[in-house]
Protein backbone atom coordinates (compact mmCIF):
# COMPACT_ATOMS: atom_id res chain seq x y z
CA UNK A 1 0.00 0.00 0.00
CA UNK A 2 2.78 2.41 0.98
CA UNK A 3 4.70 1.50 -2.15
CA UNK A 4 1.62 2.09 -4.30
CA UNK A 5 1.12 5.53 -2.75
CA UNK A 6 4.78 6.38 -3.12
CA UNK A 7 4.74 5.28 -6.74
CA UNK A 8 1.68 7.43 -7.35
CA UNK A 9 3.41 10.36 -5.67
CA UNK A 10 6.56 9.91 -7.73
CA UNK A 11 4.62 9.71 -10.98
CA UNK A 12 2.53 12.74 -10.01
CA UNK A 13 5.67 14.73 -9.22
CA UNK A 14 7.28 13.69 -12.50
CA UNK A 15 4.15 14.65 -14.40
CA UNK A 16 4.06 18.02 -12.61
CA UNK A 17 7.72 18.65 -13.45
CA UNK A 18 7.20 17.52 -17.01
CA UNK A 19 4.00 19.34 -17.84
CA UNK A 20 3.93 22.10 -15.24
CA UNK A 21 6.04 24.54 -17.21
CA UNK A 22 3.93 24.46 -20.33
CA UNK A 23 0.71 24.72 -18.32
CA UNK A 24 1.98 27.78 -16.52
CA UNK A 25 2.91 29.38 -19.82
CA UNK A 26 -0.56 28.72 -21.20
CA UNK A 27 -2.42 30.03 -18.21
CA UNK A 28 -1.50 33.67 -18.68
CA UNK A 29 -4.17 36.33 -18.58
CA UNK A 30 -6.04 36.52 -21.82
CA UNK A 31 -5.94 33.00 -23.21
CA UNK A 32 -9.34 31.86 -21.97
CA UNK A 33 -10.77 35.31 -22.61
CA UNK A 34 -9.61 35.17 -26.22
CA UNK A 35 -11.75 32.08 -26.74
CA UNK A 36 -14.71 33.74 -25.04
CA UNK A 37 -14.25 36.81 -27.21
CA UNK A 38 -14.04 34.65 -30.31
CA UNK A 39 -17.78 34.08 -29.99
CA UNK A 40 -18.33 37.81 -30.55
CA UNK A 41 -16.71 37.77 -34.00
CA UNK A 42 -20.06 37.37 -35.72
CA UNK A 43 -19.69 37.82 -39.47
CA UNK A 44 -16.11 39.08 -39.16
CA UNK A 45 -12.79 37.24 -39.53
CA UNK A 46 -10.26 37.22 -36.68
CA UNK A 47 -7.02 39.10 -37.30
CA UNK A 48 -5.31 39.71 -33.98
CA UNK A 49 -5.83 39.64 -30.22
CA UNK A 50 -4.42 42.06 -27.67
CA UNK A 51 -4.32 40.70 -24.12
CA UNK A 52 -3.99 43.37 -21.45
CA UNK A 53 -3.50 42.84 -17.73
CA UNK A 54 -3.65 45.82 -15.42
CA UNK A 55 -2.76 46.07 -11.76
CA UNK A 56 -4.37 48.86 -9.81
CA UNK A 57 -1.84 51.41 -8.65
CA UNK A 58 -3.33 53.76 -6.08
CA UNK A 59 -2.49 57.39 -6.75
CA UNK A 60 -0.76 56.62 -10.02
CA UNK A 61 -1.97 58.09 -13.28
CA UNK A 62 -3.99 55.62 -15.36
CA UNK A 63 -1.81 53.46 -17.56
CA UNK A 64 -2.56 53.25 -21.27
CA UNK A 65 -1.54 50.07 -23.11
CA UNK A 66 -0.77 50.84 -26.74
CA UNK A 67 -0.50 48.66 -29.82
CA UNK A 68 0.27 49.83 -33.32
CA UNK A 69 -1.73 48.40 -36.20
CA UNK A 70 -1.67 48.99 -39.95
CA UNK A 71 -5.16 49.38 -41.36
CA UNK A 72 -5.82 49.18 -45.08
CA UNK A 73 -8.02 51.32 -47.25
CA UNK A 74 -11.08 49.51 -48.56
CA UNK A 75 -11.28 47.15 -45.58
CA UNK A 76 -13.86 47.39 -42.79
CA UNK A 77 -12.36 46.54 -39.41
CA UNK A 78 -14.19 45.62 -36.24
CA UNK A 79 -12.65 46.35 -32.87
CA UNK A 80 -14.07 44.94 -29.66
CA UNK A 81 -13.02 43.58 -26.28
CA UNK A 82 -13.94 41.24 -23.44
CA UNK A 83 -13.34 41.69 -19.72
CA UNK A 84 -12.37 39.09 -17.17
CA UNK A 85 -15.50 39.15 -14.99
CA UNK A 86 -13.56 38.05 -11.91
CA UNK A 87 -11.78 41.42 -11.87
CA UNK A 88 -13.42 44.80 -11.28
CA UNK A 89 -11.81 46.68 -14.17
CA UNK A 90 -13.65 47.38 -17.41
CA UNK A 91 -11.48 48.12 -20.39
CA UNK A 92 -11.96 51.14 -22.64
CA UNK A 93 -10.66 50.70 -26.19
CA UNK A 94 -9.82 53.74 -28.29
CA UNK A 95 -8.58 54.02 -31.85
CA UNK A 96 -6.09 56.76 -32.65
CA UNK A 97 -4.23 58.01 -35.69
CA UNK A 98 -1.30 59.99 -34.36
CA UNK A 99 -2.77 62.22 -31.65
CA UNK A 100 -6.23 62.18 -33.18
CA UNK A 101 -8.89 60.12 -31.44
CA UNK A 102 -11.01 58.43 -34.09
CA UNK A 103 -13.39 56.37 -31.95
CA UNK A 104 -13.74 54.91 -28.49
CA UNK A 105 -15.87 52.24 -26.84
CA UNK A 106 -16.72 54.52 -23.89
CA UNK A 107 -18.66 57.77 -23.87
CA UNK A 108 -17.53 59.78 -20.85
CA UNK A 109 -20.55 62.09 -20.90
CA UNK A 110 -23.20 59.37 -20.83
CA UNK A 111 -20.92 56.83 -19.07
CA UNK A 112 -22.00 54.32 -21.69
CA UNK A 113 -19.94 51.44 -23.06
CA UNK A 114 -20.31 50.37 -26.69
CA UNK A 115 -19.53 46.77 -27.62
CA UNK A 116 -17.97 47.44 -31.04
CA UNK A 117 -16.16 49.98 -33.16
CA UNK A 118 -16.61 49.47 -36.87
CA UNK A 119 -14.25 51.29 -39.18
CA UNK A 120 -14.44 51.27 -42.98
CA UNK A 121 -10.95 52.60 -43.63
CA UNK A 122 -10.44 55.36 -46.18
CA UNK A 123 -6.82 56.09 -45.34
CA UNK A 124 -4.31 53.26 -45.15
CA UNK A 125 -1.56 53.60 -42.61
CA UNK A 126 -0.48 53.45 -39.00
CA UNK A 127 -3.10 53.53 -36.27
CA UNK A 128 -2.91 52.85 -32.56
CA UNK A 129 -5.20 50.91 -30.29
CA UNK A 130 -5.21 52.24 -26.75
CA UNK A 131 -6.48 50.17 -23.84
CA UNK A 132 -7.13 51.60 -20.40
CA UNK A 133 -9.25 50.49 -17.49
CA UNK A 134 -12.08 52.68 -16.27
CA UNK A 135 -11.24 54.37 -12.94
CA UNK A 136 -7.79 52.73 -13.07
CA UNK A 137 -9.26 49.55 -11.59
CA UNK A 138 -7.45 46.23 -11.67
CA UNK A 139 -8.46 44.27 -14.70
CA UNK A 140 -7.75 41.73 -17.36
CA UNK A 141 -9.11 42.06 -20.86
CA UNK A 142 -8.51 41.04 -24.41
CA UNK A 143 -9.05 43.29 -27.38
CA UNK A 144 -9.75 41.92 -30.83
CA UNK A 145 -9.28 43.18 -34.32
CA UNK A 146 -11.22 41.52 -37.11
CA UNK A 147 -12.22 42.24 -40.69
CA UNK A 148 -15.85 42.30 -41.66
CA UNK A 149 -16.62 39.82 -44.43
CA UNK B 1 -4.81 0.46 8.55
CA UNK B 2 -1.52 2.29 8.57
CA UNK B 3 -1.67 5.73 7.00
CA UNK B 4 1.25 6.41 4.67
CA UNK B 5 3.32 9.37 5.81
CA UNK B 6 5.85 11.08 3.55
CA UNK B 7 8.91 11.79 5.62
CA UNK B 8 11.56 14.33 4.61
CA UNK B 9 13.76 11.46 3.43
CA UNK B 10 11.09 9.86 1.27
CA UNK B 11 10.21 13.23 -0.27
CA UNK B 12 13.86 13.75 -1.18
CA UNK B 13 14.12 10.26 -2.67
CA UNK B 14 10.87 10.81 -4.57
CA UNK B 15 12.08 14.09 -5.98
CA UNK B 16 15.30 12.45 -7.16
CA UNK B 17 13.31 9.65 -8.75
CA UNK B 18 11.08 12.24 -10.43
CA UNK B 19 14.17 13.87 -11.84
CA UNK B 20 15.41 10.54 -13.21
CA UNK B 21 12.00 9.81 -14.75
CA UNK B 22 11.98 13.25 -16.30
CA UNK B 23 15.46 12.72 -17.73
CA UNK B 24 14.39 9.29 -18.97
CA UNK B 25 11.39 10.78 -20.82
CA UNK B 26 13.57 13.49 -22.30
CA UNK B 27 16.18 10.96 -23.43
CA UNK B 28 13.50 8.84 -25.07
CA UNK B 29 11.99 11.76 -27.00
CA UNK B 30 12.59 11.30 -30.72
CA UNK B 31 15.40 13.48 -31.99
CA UNK B 32 14.01 14.75 -35.26
CA UNK B 33 16.80 17.00 -36.37
CA UNK B 34 20.07 18.41 -35.20
CA UNK B 35 20.31 20.72 -32.21
CA UNK B 36 20.32 24.42 -32.99
CA UNK B 37 23.78 25.70 -33.73
CA UNK B 38 23.13 29.19 -32.42
CA UNK B 39 22.08 30.56 -29.04
CA UNK B 40 19.23 32.69 -30.31
CA UNK B 41 16.55 31.04 -28.24
CA UNK B 42 18.16 31.72 -24.90
CA UNK B 43 18.54 35.46 -24.80
CA UNK B 44 18.39 38.57 -26.86
CA UNK B 45 21.63 39.10 -28.67
CA UNK B 46 21.88 42.85 -28.65
CA UNK B 47 23.93 44.52 -25.97
CA UNK B 48 23.03 48.06 -26.94
CA UNK B 49 19.26 47.68 -27.11
CA UNK B 50 17.49 50.75 -28.40
CA UNK B 51 13.94 49.45 -28.00
CA UNK B 52 12.62 47.88 -24.83
CA UNK B 53 10.68 44.64 -25.02
CA UNK B 54 7.58 46.65 -24.14
CA UNK B 55 8.11 48.91 -27.15
CA UNK B 56 8.76 45.93 -29.40
CA UNK B 57 5.45 44.50 -28.16
CA UNK B 58 3.70 47.73 -29.14
CA UNK B 59 5.20 47.85 -32.65
CA UNK B 60 5.25 44.18 -33.66
CA UNK B 61 1.45 44.12 -33.84
CA UNK B 62 1.73 46.39 -36.89
CA UNK B 63 3.15 43.55 -38.98
CA UNK B 64 0.05 42.43 -40.85
CA UNK B 65 -1.56 39.09 -40.36
CA UNK B 66 -1.27 37.17 -43.68
CA UNK B 67 -5.03 36.66 -43.61
CA UNK B 68 -5.54 40.22 -44.87
CA UNK B 69 -3.37 39.90 -47.99
CA UNK B 70 -4.62 36.40 -48.77
CA UNK B 71 -8.28 37.37 -48.44
CA UNK B 72 -7.62 40.25 -50.85
CA UNK B 73 -6.07 37.83 -53.37
CA UNK B 74 -8.90 35.38 -53.05
CA UNK B 75 -11.59 38.05 -53.41
CA UNK B 76 -9.75 39.36 -56.46
CA UNK B 77 -10.16 35.93 -58.09
CA UNK B 78 -6.43 35.25 -58.08
CA UNK B 79 -5.81 31.57 -58.76
CA UNK B 80 -4.25 29.41 -56.03
CA UNK B 81 -0.64 28.41 -56.76
CA UNK B 82 0.72 25.56 -54.67
CA UNK B 83 4.16 25.84 -56.28
CA UNK B 84 4.75 29.15 -54.53
CA UNK B 85 4.75 27.58 -51.08
CA UNK B 86 7.87 26.55 -49.22
CA UNK B 87 8.25 22.76 -49.71
CA UNK B 88 7.74 20.97 -46.41
CA UNK B 89 10.92 18.88 -46.86
CA UNK B 90 12.97 22.05 -46.49
CA UNK B 91 12.44 21.87 -42.72
CA UNK B 92 15.42 19.54 -42.50
CA UNK B 93 17.67 22.42 -43.56
CA UNK B 94 16.73 24.63 -40.63
CA UNK B 95 19.28 23.92 -37.95
CA UNK B 96 19.66 27.34 -36.41
CA UNK B 97 17.08 29.14 -34.32
CA UNK B 98 17.47 32.08 -36.68
CA UNK B 99 16.31 29.94 -39.62
CA UNK B 100 13.69 28.14 -37.57
CA UNK B 101 12.12 31.38 -36.41
CA UNK B 102 11.95 32.86 -39.91
CA UNK B 103 10.55 29.68 -41.40
CA UNK B 104 8.00 29.26 -38.64
CA UNK B 105 6.60 32.53 -39.98
CA UNK B 106 6.92 31.31 -43.58
CA UNK B 107 5.09 28.03 -42.95
CA UNK B 108 2.48 29.86 -40.86
CA UNK B 109 1.71 32.11 -43.81
CA UNK B 110 1.57 29.10 -46.15
CA UNK B 111 -0.95 27.50 -43.79
CA UNK B 112 -3.13 30.60 -43.88
CA UNK B 113 -2.89 30.74 -47.68
CA UNK B 114 -3.91 27.09 -48.06
CA UNK B 115 -6.80 27.42 -45.66
CA UNK B 116 -8.26 30.56 -47.18
CA UNK B 117 -8.20 28.82 -50.55
CA UNK B 118 -10.00 25.82 -49.03
CA UNK B 119 -6.99 23.51 -49.27
CA UNK B 120 -7.55 22.65 -45.61
CA UNK B 121 -7.30 18.90 -46.06
CA UNK B 122 -3.87 19.20 -47.70
CA UNK B 123 -2.37 21.21 -44.83
CA UNK B 124 -1.30 18.30 -42.63
CA UNK B 125 2.40 18.37 -43.46
CA UNK B 126 2.48 22.16 -43.06
CA UNK B 127 0.73 21.86 -39.69
CA UNK B 128 3.37 19.35 -38.64
CA UNK B 129 6.17 21.67 -39.68
CA UNK B 130 4.74 24.59 -37.73
CA UNK B 131 4.35 22.33 -34.70
CA UNK B 132 7.92 21.00 -34.98
CA UNK B 133 9.52 24.41 -35.46
CA UNK B 134 7.49 25.87 -32.59
CA UNK B 135 8.60 23.01 -30.34
CA UNK B 136 12.22 23.47 -31.39
CA UNK B 137 11.91 27.09 -30.29
CA UNK B 138 10.22 26.03 -27.00
CA UNK B 139 6.93 27.69 -27.85
CA UNK B 140 5.08 24.57 -28.96
CA UNK B 141 2.56 24.95 -26.12
CA UNK B 142 0.84 27.73 -28.06
CA UNK B 143 0.15 25.65 -31.12
CA UNK B 144 -2.87 23.39 -30.69
CA UNK B 145 -1.81 20.75 -33.19
CA UNK B 146 -4.30 18.07 -32.14
CA UNK B 147 -7.32 20.34 -32.56
CA UNK B 148 -6.03 21.78 -35.83
CA UNK B 149 -5.29 18.32 -37.16
CA UNK B 150 -8.85 17.23 -36.37
CA UNK B 151 -10.47 20.38 -37.76
CA UNK B 152 -8.41 20.19 -40.94
CA UNK B 153 -10.29 17.06 -41.95
CA UNK B 154 -13.05 19.25 -43.31
CA UNK B 155 -12.91 22.49 -45.29
CA UNK B 156 -16.06 23.60 -43.42
CA UNK B 157 -13.85 24.42 -40.44
CA UNK B 158 -11.68 27.01 -42.20
CA UNK B 159 -12.62 29.89 -39.90
CA UNK B 160 -11.92 27.82 -36.78
CA UNK B 161 -8.59 26.63 -38.20
CA UNK B 162 -7.58 30.18 -39.03
CA UNK B 163 -8.65 31.43 -35.61
CA UNK B 164 -6.70 28.76 -33.71
CA UNK B 165 -3.65 29.26 -35.93
CA UNK B 166 -3.63 33.03 -35.51
CA UNK B 167 -4.37 32.82 -31.79
CA UNK B 168 -1.36 30.51 -31.51
CA UNK B 169 0.92 32.93 -33.32
CA UNK B 170 -0.32 35.83 -31.16
CA UNK B 171 0.34 33.75 -28.05
CA UNK B 172 3.85 32.86 -29.20
CA UNK B 173 4.71 36.48 -29.92
CA UNK B 174 3.39 37.78 -26.58
CA UNK B 175 5.12 35.01 -24.67
CA UNK B 176 8.48 35.48 -26.43
CA UNK B 177 8.45 39.22 -25.78
CA UNK B 178 7.46 38.75 -22.13
CA UNK B 179 10.28 36.24 -21.74
CA UNK B 180 12.89 38.61 -23.18
CA UNK B 181 13.18 36.60 -26.41
CA UNK B 182 11.97 39.39 -28.66
CA UNK B 183 14.53 38.60 -31.35
CA UNK B 184 12.68 35.38 -32.14
CA UNK B 185 9.30 37.13 -32.20
CA UNK B 186 10.72 39.69 -34.66
CA UNK B 187 12.06 36.95 -36.92
CA UNK B 188 8.76 35.06 -36.95
CA UNK B 189 6.97 38.30 -37.89
CA UNK B 190 9.55 38.98 -40.61
CA UNK B 191 9.17 35.48 -42.09
CA UNK B 192 5.40 35.86 -42.05
CA UNK B 193 5.51 39.19 -43.84
CA UNK B 194 8.10 38.22 -46.47
CA UNK B 195 6.19 35.05 -47.40
CA UNK B 196 2.94 36.96 -47.67
CA UNK B 197 4.57 39.56 -49.91
CA UNK B 198 6.31 36.83 -51.93
CA UNK B 199 2.97 35.18 -52.69
CA UNK B 200 1.31 38.51 -53.54
CA UNK B 201 4.09 39.51 -55.94
CA UNK B 202 4.27 36.14 -57.69
CA UNK B 203 0.68 35.12 -58.30
CA UNK B 204 -0.88 35.73 -61.68
CA UNK B 205 -2.92 38.91 -61.39
CA UNK B 206 -5.30 40.04 -64.07
CA UNK B 207 -7.23 43.29 -64.51
CA UNK B 208 -9.47 44.70 -63.11
CA UNK B 209 -8.09 43.77 -59.67
CA UNK B 210 -4.46 44.30 -60.53
CA UNK B 211 -4.44 47.92 -59.40
CA UNK B 212 -6.02 47.09 -56.05
CA UNK B 213 -3.44 44.38 -55.31
CA UNK B 214 -0.55 46.55 -56.46
CA UNK B 215 -1.74 49.32 -54.16
CA UNK B 216 -1.82 46.90 -51.25
CA UNK B 217 1.73 45.85 -52.12
CA UNK B 218 2.75 49.53 -52.17
CA UNK B 219 1.17 50.09 -48.76
CA UNK B 220 3.61 47.58 -47.31
CA UNK B 221 6.17 50.38 -47.41
CA UNK B 222 4.96 51.47 -43.96
CA UNK B 223 5.28 47.93 -42.60
CA UNK B 224 8.83 47.64 -43.86
CA UNK B 225 9.82 50.81 -41.99
CA UNK B 226 8.51 49.25 -38.78
CA UNK B 227 10.26 45.94 -39.46
CA UNK B 228 13.56 47.72 -40.03
CA UNK B 229 13.10 49.53 -36.74
CA UNK B 230 12.49 46.23 -34.96
CA UNK B 231 15.37 44.47 -36.72
CA UNK B 232 17.81 47.27 -35.96
CA UNK B 233 17.71 46.22 -32.33
CA UNK B 234 19.57 43.02 -33.07
CA UNK B 235 22.04 44.12 -35.71
CA UNK B 236 25.10 43.16 -33.74
CA UNK B 237 24.33 39.57 -34.66
CA UNK B 238 25.74 38.93 -38.13
CA UNK B 239 22.71 36.93 -39.30
CA UNK B 240 20.44 39.83 -38.35
CA UNK B 241 22.81 42.29 -39.94
CA UNK B 242 22.69 40.41 -43.25
CA UNK B 243 18.89 40.23 -43.23
CA UNK B 244 18.68 43.87 -42.18
CA UNK B 245 20.84 44.90 -45.15
CA UNK B 246 18.71 42.82 -47.52
CA UNK B 247 15.63 44.58 -46.16
CA UNK B 248 17.37 47.92 -46.64
CA UNK B 249 17.78 47.01 -50.33
CA UNK B 250 14.08 46.24 -50.41
CA UNK B 251 13.43 49.65 -48.88
CA UNK B 252 15.21 51.24 -51.84
CA UNK B 253 12.57 49.66 -54.08
CA UNK B 254 9.74 50.73 -51.78
CA UNK B 255 11.10 54.28 -51.69
CA UNK B 256 9.94 54.54 -55.31
CA UNK B 257 6.35 54.17 -54.08
CA UNK B 258 4.71 57.44 -53.12
CA UNK B 259 1.69 57.60 -50.86
CA UNK B 260 -0.45 60.72 -50.61
CA UNK B 261 -2.59 61.31 -47.55
CA UNK B 262 -5.66 63.50 -47.82
CA UNK B 263 -6.99 64.38 -44.40
CA UNK B 264 -10.67 65.18 -43.91
CA UNK B 265 -12.63 65.31 -40.70
CA UNK B 266 -13.86 61.94 -39.51
CA UNK B 267 -17.19 61.54 -37.78
CA UNK B 268 -18.75 58.74 -35.77
CA UNK B 269 -22.32 57.60 -35.36
CA UNK B 270 -23.98 54.91 -33.29
CA UNK B 271 -25.66 52.22 -35.38
CA UNK B 272 -27.23 49.20 -33.70
CA UNK B 273 -25.17 49.76 -30.56
CA UNK B 274 -21.95 49.96 -32.60
CA UNK B 275 -19.72 53.01 -32.98
CA UNK B 276 -19.33 53.36 -36.74
CA UNK B 277 -16.64 55.64 -38.11
CA UNK B 278 -17.39 57.65 -41.23
CA UNK B 279 -13.98 58.14 -42.81
CA UNK B 280 -13.71 60.97 -45.28
CA UNK B 281 -9.91 60.86 -45.30
CA UNK B 282 -8.16 58.81 -47.94
CA UNK B 283 -4.77 57.66 -49.10
CA UNK B 284 -3.58 57.25 -52.66
CA UNK B 285 -0.73 54.93 -53.58
CA UNK B 286 1.30 55.67 -56.68
CA UNK B 287 2.94 52.51 -57.92
CA UNK B 288 3.49 51.16 -61.43
CA UNK B 289 4.38 47.76 -62.90
CA UNK B 290 8.09 48.53 -62.95
CA UNK B 291 8.15 49.36 -59.24
CA UNK B 292 6.16 46.21 -58.43
CA UNK B 293 8.67 44.18 -60.45
CA UNK B 294 11.58 45.71 -58.54
CA UNK B 295 9.91 44.91 -55.22
CA UNK B 296 9.08 41.39 -56.41
CA UNK B 297 12.68 40.65 -57.38
CA UNK B 298 14.12 41.79 -54.07
CA UNK B 299 11.41 39.98 -52.08
CA UNK B 300 12.15 36.79 -54.01
CA UNK B 301 15.87 37.17 -53.31
CA UNK B 302 15.27 37.55 -49.55
CA UNK B 303 12.66 34.82 -49.44
CA UNK B 304 14.89 32.33 -51.23
CA UNK B 305 17.69 32.99 -48.76
CA UNK B 306 15.27 32.41 -45.89
CA UNK B 307 13.85 29.11 -47.12
CA UNK B 308 16.97 27.56 -48.70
Amino acid sequence: MIMTNRLFYVIAMAAWMFFGYSFEAKAQCGDELTDVCHAKLGDSRFIRSFPVQHTERRGASPRVYKFEVILNRGTTYRIFSCNDKTKPGEVIVSLYQGDQLIATTYDVETERFFPYIEYPVGMSGRYELHFMFKDNMEGCAVGMLSIVN
Amino acid sequence: MKTPVMTKKTVTVSLMLSGFILLFFMACAPDRREEATDLLSDRDISEDIQLTDETIGEIITSVPNPVEMTVLLQRSNVVYTQDLLNPTANINNYNTNFKRSLNLGVYGTDLVYMNIYDRTVATLSYLRNVKNLAEDLRIGQFFDYETLNRLSESSRNVDSVLYITNRGFDGMSNYLINQGRSSIAVLIATGTWIESLYIATNVQIHPPNKELIHQRIGEQKVVLDNLLLLMSNFRNDEQFEELFNDLLDLKKEFDKVSIQYIYEERTTKVVDDKVVVVDNSRSEVNIDDEIVEGIAQQVEYIRNKIVE
